[in-house]
């Protein structure tokens, strides 16, 4: 490396090389590891010498990143470019109208909770619509449509007290009497129907609700009242020629062959298996006997062996399969007069279109404008 | 005494004695009928030896005995609903009702379902309680 000289020209000749170097010393190329034990040499010249070779000077820690932040930067602008602007994307304006009609046709698509949704969105957006009243009652029926009975009673009864006097009021009425029916809660119904009938004059929803009272009370068993409600329909009314027809034919439900279930009851209680055999059910009315005659039998035999225990025992057993075979009896017959109503029902026409309920008029409303 | 007077003693006991001490659980199961939406809960939660000994019979004889029930729901998840529902002597009798009334004659007053591969009478516990329970109404809507 240094050879020949004096100790002062040597340091000499050595400052003058690492003059020379010093650009490789402070930015040494990767290609020039190989190197390292040079620069290593370097260093402890350079620190003896305090030449201060190795000691870079001091940066700013803002300019030591700036390299990496000045390419994130143009990056992040140049992917700004690609993303869409709010300035060129497609605009749709949604008038009320619009909002409300979307709503009625989810609803007629059978799309139920999806119109609920809609119509709440209708009310949200146009608080001031003239069909706040008519949307507020259509979320009632969407939710009864939707078998969520209990939902749309509430609904419909909120509708119903905010707007007493109007005819939607009347039809939330008439939709709660409808719910009713519709779970076979047959004395409700008739409650509310009458309810309608009473209170609401309009021709339309009146001859419905008595119409719907009529088959109610039909349902419930009561024929000759279902037959004078029947006649109490507006000559003028579409329902008219359909109400003379089932106020004729509600009265032949007196004549069905019911079985009475007092009857039942007592004739199962005064030999097990009777009543079932009332009620034309021979095989259970056979079961009945043949269950409550062995319990009986062995419960007799075990208290005169002296087996008390026992014989208590197959008592209390009994006493289930006693009163089971009573209750079999009536429920048989309960049974037995439901499916021959049912079946007469069955065959009476059922005019009412209850799609006359939901509708309602148009009108203007403000307009939702929703930039997508 | 006679056997015949002793018998109907030992019965008259057996009867009072099933009133007294069944009547407090299906008394409390017809007061937990009430409007509460915790009632369902606080029945389970209640014991019910009804409840008690269906679960015993279907963890120990159903589960290795096949499915020959006609009808659906089958007899002992029929019987766990009418305990449930109607408290232990109540269901105790509904029970012994469906054991006598679940043959082929049921048929003629109730609809058929297509059930675990074969058609089967459809005869959940609503269908035998509709002459007399009348649920709850949760509000008044006058």
């Amino acid at each position: 490396m240094i050879s020949g000289g004096t100790t002062p020209q040597r340091a000499k000749i050595m400052t003058r090389r690492l003059s020379e170097n010093v650009h490789l010393l402070r930015y040494p190329h990767p290609s020039s590891l190989r190197r390292t034990s040079m620069y290593a040499s370097f260093l402890r010249i350079s620190d003896a010498l305090h030449l201060s070779i190795f000691q870079q000077p001091p940066m700013n820690p803002v300019f030591r990143q700036a390299p990496r932040v000045l390419w994130i930067l143009p990056a992040l602008v140049f992917i700004s470019f690609l993303l869409p602007s709010p300035g060129l994307a497609s605009r749709i304006v949604i008038n009320s109208e619009d909002q409300y009609n979307f709503a009625l046709k989810m609803m007629e698509k059978g799309e139920y909770l999806i119109a609920v949704g809609e119509f709440e969105r209708f009310i949200q957006f146009f608080p001031h619509d003239r069909k706040i009243p008519e949307a507020n009652f259509l979320i009632g029926v969407c939710y009864l449509k939707a078998k969520d009975y209990e939902n749309a009673r509430n609904v419909l009864q909120g509708t119903h007290s905010k707007y007493p006097d109007t005819e939607v009021g009347g039809k939330a009425l008439f939709w709660i009497g409808e719910s009713y029916f519709r779970q076979r809660a047959f004395s409700e119904a008739e409650r509310y129907f009458a309810s309608v009938v009473e209170h609401y004059d309009l021709p339309q929803l009146k001859n419905g609700a008595l119409y719907r009272l009529a088959w109610a009370r039909m349902h419930s068993r009561k024929w000759k009242e279902a037959s004078q409600t029947f006649k109490k329909i507006d000559k003028e009314s579409d329902l008219y020629p359909s109400a003379q027809e089932l106020a004729e034919k509600s009265l032949s439900g007196e004549d069905l062959a019911y079985k009475n279930p007092n009857t039942a009851g007592i004739m199962a209680a005064l030999l097990p298996g009777l009543g079932h055999a009332y009620c034309r059910r021979y095989r259970d009315g056979l079961m009945a006997f043949v269950v409550n005659g062995v319990f009986i039998w062995a419960s007799v035999e075990s208290f005169h062996e002296g087996h008390e225990v026992l014989g208590g025992m197959l008592t209390f057993l009994e006493l289930g399969w006693y009163a089971g075979n009573i209750y079999s009896a009536v429920n048989c017959a309960h049974k037995y007069n439901r499916h021959k109503k049912n079946e007469f029902l069955k065959n009476l026409p059922d005019r009412l279109n209850l799609h006359l309920f939901t509708t309602g008029s148009k009108s203007m409303g403000f307009a939702l404008r929703i930039n997508f | 005494m006679k056997p015949i007077i002793r018998l109907f003693l030992l019965n008259a006991l057996a009867f009072c004695l099933v009133l007294a001490v069944l009547s407090p659980v299906s008394a409390s199961a017809d007061g937990l009928r009430a409007n509460s939406p915790s009632s369902s809960k606080t029945r389970e939660a209640a014991f019910n030896p009804g409840v008690w000994l269906l679960k015993l019979y279907r963890n120990t004889i159903s589960s290795v005995d096949s499915d020959r029930c006609p009808s659906f729901p089958s007899c002992s998840q029929y019987s766990l609903d009418a305990f449930r529902k109607h408290g232990f002597f109540t269901g105790w009798v509904m029970t012994v009702d469906r054991l006598l009334h679940e043959g082929k004659e049921e048929t003629s007053v109730s609809p058929m379902v297509y059930s675990g591969g074969r058609w089967k009478i459809y005869d959940p516990v609503e269908n035998n309680d509709f002459w007399w329970y009348h649920p709850p109404k949760s509000k008044d809507h006058d």
